[in-house]
């Protein structure tokens, strides 16, 4: 009898204090949810004193990095969204500035006709810059929010990507520079979207035209389905894994009138097809590769 | 605190000083239960216990308890030492725990793991000595255990100075030299007297009564003697709160690691 | 403006009669990678000891996540470090030895173990003995137990100590990453000028416990290329022809036949014109900056 009542008030003070323990831990656990609510950071939840359900916990820790990381990317993106305001608007104002300029002189008196015309010309070229720009700008949105969408047929990769070549040669012989497109077949059928491939291969030379040197290499490959961009460059702050992030630039203040948006563009397109874009950076050699669905 | 006692005690069982002091105890117990005789480490002078031979064999083991003095050098030396000696307890104050309660958790995780072998080590021996020599040659086990808690106050007031120490110290070599040879030191100046003159000296009395041997085989011969027991008893609990309180006061003044 | 993580206040440290640290007036910004640069004894190690907690000030006071005081140390779970040499149990792997710590510290999650293992490239050799690491290694188990509790600010106290050209970029790389993708404030110190230049935004000059100059990146590489090299075969006539004729006074003879110009707007081509028809021979002239070693130098000499 006295065994028993010796036993049952053991058992009775080890359960009570098991009690205690769960209840300082649950208030412990609060108070770290708390402080963490009203910091900015990374800490997790941790089992301090008493006892905690480190399974609760765990789940609250998955719940905080989540936060966390949305909350980094968050303030990333309006960084990058402040940064890329000011370039647009230089971007913008540019051309615009350039244009009313010439609007100006082509308004003002004894200005003979072939030189008005010269101007207005000039002025086109400008307005017609800023359209290119606008409609990159509309057209990065709507593909990002999703009102366009895709209608596939069959595309032969190697006309398009003569056809796209043909656009820049141009622009790249001025510079004394080349495009060197080769292709192990000289038909590659694939089921797709012309406009939006043509998109994709036009940003991508003239990414290579605004940023890169020397020769560029393009090469299809037909069993793989991937196409190849290599230049060489000097820039060695190229980060190949933000690249494609929108707004993405590596120097701030250069006019060279990029957005930074090309490659965004490229990369949703792309993966808009199935397919799968990457970039690496070896040494001074810089590649972009394009990868297919079949 | 809980925390800090999982994590001590996942790394005890991850090294060797645990087990070098957990063999060392079944070595001296099985040498005991051998030879039927009971051990005493240090090489000092015969107590009156052991030279009383009406007292069976496990109470005379009982009052050689002083022995736990050198078996628990392992723990203390793992349990603290180690932490200063390697520069781990940098990585833990940096933390947010803080000095008091470092020092605190110590000393309680200390005394715990040295009782937890005090009290197995004694009561494990007890039983094969009983299944060995039978209970004719045995002490009633009521008797041994209230003789064990009549000990414990006297060895948690020399874990404690151990602690102290091992906070005071911070070196590994060093705290196992001055832990060793001062009882030996201590018994051989004892016997030095004695030797000086034949009649035992005023000095030498004094000496042998508050030598820890002595003290360990005192309560267990004289506790009857309530007065003696007060005496030993009370002075163990000061002795454990002074250590405490002083090793808490002086760890955070003290600069943790060594320049 | 970005929020102050830590502040310091005439933070002073006394070790008998030696003053380790001098009033030292420092703040941390969120976002920073603040270097601390100074020679051995510089008071390196004990500026981040009384941050981390680990040795009590004599004078001052620093404010932590705007606690002062005894409060500090409610922040201090924001804060992972690495002070002095990396220790750890001899005896226990890498994985142990973190683990003992996330039991330690209450930490629930334990894939965190392999994950800040993998973030300071331990990942392969988790299970390797303590012991059997080179010093390379056990830097960086230290970088991953300051990593280990995911804090906000780390201070790591010579972190590029013992690691190879390699480690050492990965060790950037990983610093870097951090910052950028966790928000992490970082507070590294080096006797080193150069490794800490290719890491840190701000950095901190100490010299006998005193602060010498707290000054960032952008003006750090503004006081470093301010300078014209010039070789010539005759130094002392092209001092003459320097100051009569072209008016530079600016200058200083590094060499036999060497001298930098300190002035920035000098015209390069007047120079070695004038200095030709002088006959002289010049051997070279170009711009360079000067070197951080020596500017560091030049910065401790100036006490």
């Amino acid at each position: 009898m006295v065994i028993a009542i010796i036993a049952l008030s053991i058992a009775c003070f080890i359960m009570f204090s098991m009690l205690i323990q769960i209840r300082i831990g649950r208030k412990n656990t609060v108070d770290q949810i708390r402080r963490i609510k009203d910091q900015d950071t990374n800490n997790l939840v941790n089992i301090e004193i008493g006892t905690g359900d480190a399974e609760l916990i765990n789940e609250i820790n998955s719940l905080l990095k989540m936060l966390r990381e949305e909350r980094i990317m968050y303030n990333r993106k309006s960084h990058d969204l402040e940064q890329m305001m000011t370039n647009i608007s230089h971007d913008l104002r540019t051309p615009l500035t350039s244009a009313l300029g010439y609007v100006h002189l082509a308004q003002s008196d004894g200005i003979d006709i072939d030189e008005q015309k010269r101007e207005l010309e000039i002025t086109e070229r400008r307005l017609r810059r800023l359209e290119e720009l606008i409609d990159q700008f509309f057209e990065f949105y709507k593909v990002i929010s999703g009102e366009k969408e895709p209608e596939l047929g069959p595309v032969n990769l190697i006309a398009l990507l003569e056809e796209a070549v043909s656009h820049y040669f141009d622009d790249y012989n001025d510079r004394n520079r080349m495009i060197e497109l080769t292709y192990d077949k000289s038909k590659i059928l694939l089921l797709s979207n012309k406009g939006m491939l043509m998109r994709v291969f036009d940003n991508l030379i003239n990414n290579a035209l605004k940023h890169g040197c020397g020769t560029l290499y393009i090469h299809a490959d037909f069993e793989y389905h991937e196409v190849r961009f290599a230049n060489a460059t000097v820039d060695k702050q190229i980060d190949p894994e933000h690249i494609f992030d929108e707004f993405y630039t590596t120097d701030i203040s250069r006019t060279t009138g990029s957005t930074g948006l090309g490659l965004a563009i490229a990369k949703q397109f792309v993966e808009l097809l199935g397919g799968k874009i990457s970039a690496a950076l070896d040494n001074e050699r810089f590649e972009i590769i394009v990868k297919l669905p079949g | 605190m809980i925390n800090m006692a999982k994590a001590d005690l996942y790394r005890l069982v991850r090294i060797k000083s645990i087990y070098l002091c957990i063999s060392a105890i079944s070595v001296m117990y099985l040498i005991n239960l051998i030879t039927n005789q009971p051990i005493i480490i240090t090489a000092g002078y015969q107590t009156e216990t052991l030279s009383d031979s009406s007292v069976s064999i496990d109470i005379a083991m009982l009052s050689c308890n002083f022995n736990y003095y050198f078996l628990m050098l392992f723990p203390v030396s793992a349990l603290i030492i180690s932490d200063f000696s390697g520069g781990m307890i940098s990585n833990t104050l940096s933390s947010f725990t803080s000095r008091n309660k470092y020092f605190a958790f110590k000393f309680m995780f200390t005394q715990c793991l040295s009782l937890v072998l005090f009290w197995a080590g004694n009561s494990i021996y007890y039983l094969l000595h009983l299944i060995c020599y039978g209970s004719g040659s045995s002490a009633p086990a009521n008797e041994f255990f209230r003789l064990l808690l009549i000990q414990t106050p006297i060895f948690i007031a020399m874990i404690s100075l151990f602690v102290f120490l091992a906070f005071l110290i911070k070196r590994a070599t060093v705290f196992n030299t001055i832990m060793i040879s001062v009882p030996i030191l201590y018994s051989g100046l004892i016997r030095l007297l004695m030797l000086v003159r034949s009649t035992k000296s005023f000095a030498a009395e004094h000496l042998v009564t508050y030598d820890l041997t002595t003290v360990f085989e005192r309560v267990t011969r004289l506790s009857s003697d309530t007065k003696y027991l007060f005496e030993a008893e009370t002075a163990s609990f000061l002795l454990s709160a002074v250590m405490f309180l002083v090793g808490i006061r002086y760890f955070n003044k003290c600069e943790a690691i060594r320049e | 403006m970005h929020e102050a993580i830590l502040t310091t206040n005439n933070l002073t440290k006394q070790y008998g009669s030696t003053l380790a640290l001098d009033g030292a007036d420092l703040t941390v910004y969120k976002g920073d990678i603040f270097g601390i640069v100074g020679r051995n004894g510089a008071g390196k190690t004990t500026l981040l000891k009384i941050i981390s907690g680990l040795s009590n000030q004599t004078k001052g006071e620093y404010t932590l996540y705007s606690e002062t005081g005894n409060d500090a140390r409610k922040q201090r779970r924001r804060v992972g470090c690495l002070i002095n040499e990396p220790s750890f149990f001899r005896n226990m792997t890498a994985q142990q030895n973190l683990k003992y710590y996330c039991l330690q510290k209450g930490i629930t999650d334990l894939s965190q173990i392999d994950k800040v293992l993998t973030t300071v490239g331990l990942g392969d050799i988790a299970k390797k003995k303590f012991k059997d690491y080179s010093t390379g290694m056990r830097q960086r188990l230290g970088i991953a137990f300051a990593l280990l509790d995911s804090p906000d600010f780390v201070m790591l106290d010579e972190p590029i100590n013992g690691l190879d050209p390699i480690a050492i970029s990965e060790l950037r790389e990983t610093l870097f990453r951090l910052n950028r993708e966790r928000e992490v404030t970082l507070m590294i110190s080096s006797h080193i000028l150069s490794d800490l230049y290719a890491v840190a935004n701000r950095f901190l000059f100490l010299e006998k416990g005193r602060v010498l100059k707290l000054i960032s990146k952008e003006e750090l590489d503004s006081e470093c290329s301010r300078c014209t090299v010039l070789r010539t075969d005759d130094v002392n006539k092209t001092v003459t022809v320097l100051e009569k004729i072209v008016g530079i006074t600016d200058y200083k003879v590094t060499d036999k036949n060497e001298l930098r110009i300190f002035q920035n707007d000098i015209d390069t081509i007047k120079v070695t014109k004038a200095l030709v028809q002088n006959g002289i021979g010049v051997a070279s002239i170009y711009d360079s900056g000067v070197n951080l070693e020596e500017y560091f130098k030049q910065l401790i000499g100036s006490i």
